[in-house]
């Protein structure tokens, strides 16, 4: 069953069509790689996805609902969640305060503030901690956000999608930036959320990082897609080396 | 002296609740709100008239918050969707309606000439009038807004509007309604500014359009980034602060035409000092006006 489906989808800028008729389809508990040159569209295509942009043509469809002009907090209830290329947690909350404030149960209807809450609030910084744990910066629970390092921000980003019970991740270049054994923790945390069942939709440029998880590329060019298909497929793709690497001079 | 000093103490309450208000918008939720005197205006009215025409004080107290509130919910339904430094443009207008409209509806706000012999309340048989019992009511009304305002930021609810001060794209991303929260949170500090202006109005006796310019907005902007926007106790410190120095200045020898620049310039040098050496206010906690 496909989870996410773009039908069409297109979206112009001024005169730049960042995103020109594009289709394709996410399996349910599949990992997806989405690659492309820069400036091909994949960020712009997860703004569309989880709302931050709306489309001038075409749907998007979450768990065959048509969210197309749905607010991206709505998708997100749906069980989308995502990252960011450039990360955004909350610096001035505590690593704990950034997962605690993600859980579907957090109480913060405004009456809520009037009612006793301290053994809710006991479980869900439980819970938080738990999260912590699974990504491996639980001793950094309590420190601010903004003062973590790097990566990881990377890793509390990721606890954070994790912790609002999302099944469906569009994880932003998670692999960008960060040393190979953060690298490989990164990857084991992506195979672990895999055989939860989740659905795993990745932006990447880090090609043997992405080659050896995922189950299919789509590869972006120009806003469109250009090919779909098997990793291997994809190496041996002529369109795809051409995209990358230029055409062959004509002898 | 005794009168003299609880007079000032009674105003730098009402002030620092009204700066608490502001801290709110500016602080928690991170939208630059320069509309604040003008709901502010709207609340002095609402409870001036009704007080004038006979309504007991709790009951004009309770109509100053409820025409804030919704002077609140008009100004954030259409703006709150803009970003922050927009939506401090958009809410700067609402400061200059409201004042054209009390220069204007002469019928209602008798214009320029304003509302005069606003009278301080006799609850249960006991005149408020003095200054000590005026002290005593003031207190007494400002700690029970305090202590709400402050249940409610600390609450979970109060976490939220920080994630959108932090980050308004992630709070969204991870399923919040920022829209929401930010309307909710204007409605309520609007709400709390309408109460305290009963207070205030209560405190001046007298109401003008005049009392509600950028000049006020300034001292309330002032006293925020001096006290440390984004902690509960910044607005009521800086409020405290600035009307504590305003007050000294009182006290130089100074031809009376001198004394107004001078307030001024000490006001400036407060804030370049507090700029350099303290950007986070005194109360310090990392602000950010400006979203992403």
């Amino acid at each position: 069953m496909n989870v996410l489906q773009v039908q069409n989808l297109h979206k112009s800028f001024g005169g730049i069509h960042a995103i020109d008729h594009c289709s394709f389809s996410v399996e349910e508990n599949s990992i997806t790689g989405l690659i492309g040159p820069n400036g091909a569209g994949k960020t712009t295509m997860f703004d569309l996805i989880n709302g931050l942009l709306t489309p001038d043509e075409g749907h998007v469809l979450i768990k065959n609902q048509n969210v197309t002009g749905w607010p991206t907090y709505k998708r997100a209830r749906l069980g989308l969640s995502r990252t960011f290329q450039a990360i955004r947690v909350f610096p001035e909350l505590t690593a704990l305060e950034n997962i605690v404030v993600a859980f579907k149960g957090h109480p913060s209807k405004l009456y809520q503030a009037f009612v006793p809450l301290k053994k809710k609030n006991r479980d869900l910084e439980k819970r938080a901690m738990e999260y912590m744990e699974t990504v491996g910066i639980a001793d950094k629970a309590h420190l601010r956000a903004g003062d973590l390092s790097y990566g990881q921000q990377k890793l509390l980003e990721i606890a954070r999608c994790m912790a609002t019970d999302a099944d469906i991740f569009l994880l932003d270049e998670p692999a960008a930036g960060v040393n190979p054994t953060l690298l490989n923790t990164i990857k084991q945390l992506i195979l672990k959320l895999h055989q939860q069942g989740k659905t795993l939709l990745i932006v990447e440029h880090n090609m043997p990082f992405l080659m050896s998880i995922a189950h299919k590329i789509i590869v972006m060019n120009f806003g469109k897609e250009l090919a779909i298909g098997s990793p291997e497929e994809i190496q041996n793709n002529p369109r795809v080396l051409e995209a990358y690497l230029g055409k062959k001079r004509e002898e | 002296m005794t009168d003299y000093i609880l007079n000032l103490l009674t105003l730098i309450i009402i002030m620092s609740m009204i700066t608490l208000c502001l801290n709110v918008i500016i602080g928690y939720i991170g939208y630059l709100h320069l509309g604040l005197v003008g709901i502010w205006a709207v609340g002095s009215y609402a409870y001036a008239l009704m007080a004038v025409h006979g309504f007991p004080f709790f009951v004009a107290m309770l109509g100053g918050g409820i025409f804030a509130g919704a002077a609140g919910l008009l100004l954030g339904l259409p703006t709150l969707r803009l970003k922050s430094h927009y939506f401090g443009i958009a809410s700067l207008g609402l400061m200059y309606i409201v004042y054209s409209l009390l220069l204007n509806l002469t019928d209602l706000t008798r214009g320029p000439l304003g509302i005069p012999g606003i009278l301080r309340p006799t609850l249960f048989g006991i005149s408020f009038s003095g200054p000590a019992m005026y002290f005593v009511l003031t207190l007494a009304v400002s700690l029970v807004v305090g202590f709400l305002l402050y249940r409610i930021l600390k609450s979970p609810f109060g976490k939220i509007l920080e994630t959108i001060r932090e980050d308004e794209i992630a709070a969204k991303a991870l399923g919040k309604n920022t829209y929401a929260y930010k309307l909710q949170a204007f409605v309520l500090s609007s709400f709390f500014v309408g109460i305290i202006s009963a207070l205030s109005a209560s405190y001046f006796q007298y109401i003008s359009p005049t009392g509600f310019q950028v000049e006020q907005l300034i001292f309330f902007l002032a006293a925020l980034m001096v006290g440390g926007a984004g902690s509960f106790w910044g607005g009521i410190v800086g409020a405290f602060v600035l009307l504590t120095i305003q007050e000294l200045t009182r006290f130089i020898p100074l031809t009376p035409n001198a004394v107004g620049p001078v307030r001024t310039m000490i006001y400036a040098l407060l804030l370049i000092f507090v700029m350099l050496y303290k950007p986070d206010g005194l109360m310090g906690k990392k602000m950010k006006v400006y979203q992403r």
